[in-house]
């Protein structure tokens, strides 16, 4: 990752202090409902898991792990891999978005990649994109910035169908 | 310590927070980390319901006869997360 970049190593306060502060706004605007989201410890690291449920029935669903780059009480830690699933609850997923799976696999298994799908319109399949750059590997807070745009862009859409 | 919720960290004093991310940081007593202990029990759920190791979904994966749901991204997930590399 690029010195100084968003993905850039973070001492672990000043990561959650960002974390925190970016969800505040997300619930006190009011498309985030609540922030659920809970840390344990590995070995190597820390585990962010947990879902966000949202306005209209989204949920985002969290997996993210941060490695330990050093010891102490404020250890400097950077993401080295994540899962951020945002579905339309007991309809489908509206997209997913996923670090590089070490395994054998498909050619996007290597990249940063997208799964998208038109769920309203009973796409199951999906198609997937890579993420072009480091730039454009998002953050948690711009998963719920794109969520939310995905919400009101489909709102009368979601009325419709009943889910609001 | 198991599990620490982000949101708390909000309502703490920058040395409440750093005594909590000391507690959470210390090695288990045992040395088994309860995330580590959590996601091999997932992992094992998915291989129940599945009726399948974590070998063959990978393999499956890789001959593409499986295809990559949310599930078994979860699945993926979990499998890279483990300390000791990306395979039980």
């Amino acid at each position: 990752m690029a010195p100084g970049g968003k993905h850039s190593p973070n001492r672990v306060g000043n990561y959650f202090e960002i974390h925190n502060t970016r969800m505040h706004q997300h619930v006190l605007e009011g498309f985030v409902r609540e922030d659920t989201l809970e840390l344990s410890t590995l070995p190597d690291g820390i585990l962010m898991t947990g879902e966000l449920p949202c306005l209209g029935g989204l949920r985002i669903e969290v997996r993210k792990k941060l490695k330990r780059l050093d010891g102490g009480a404020e250890p400097l830690v950077r993401t080295v891999s994540y899962s951020y699933n945002v579905s339309v609850a007991g309809v489908g997923v509206v997209f997913r978005y996923d670090s590089p799976h070490p395994f054998d696999g498909p050619d996007y298994h290597g990249d940063h990649h997208k799964h998208v799908y038109d769920v309203l319109g009973g796409d199951r399949e999906g198609r997937v994109e890579i993420v072009p750059n480091e730039e454009a590997i998002p953050t948690l807070s711009e998963v719920i910035d794109e969520a939310r745009e995905w919400y009101y862009a489909n709102r009368n859409k979601l009325d419709e169908l009943g889910l609001l | 310590m198991s599990a620490l919720r982000v949101a708390d960290l909000a309502n703490l004093t920058e040395r409440e927070r750093r005594d909590q991310f000391l507690k959470l940081l210390a090695p288990p007593p045992g040395g088994v980390y309860p995330a580590e202990e959590s996601i091999r029990n997932r992992i094992r759920s998915y291989e129940i319901r599945y009726e399948m190791t974590s070998a063959e979904l990978l393999s499956k994966l890789a001959a593409g006869e499986m295809r990559e749901t949310a599930e078994v991204s979860e699945w993926l997930f979990f499998l890279s997360s483990l300390p000791n590399g990306a395979r039980r």
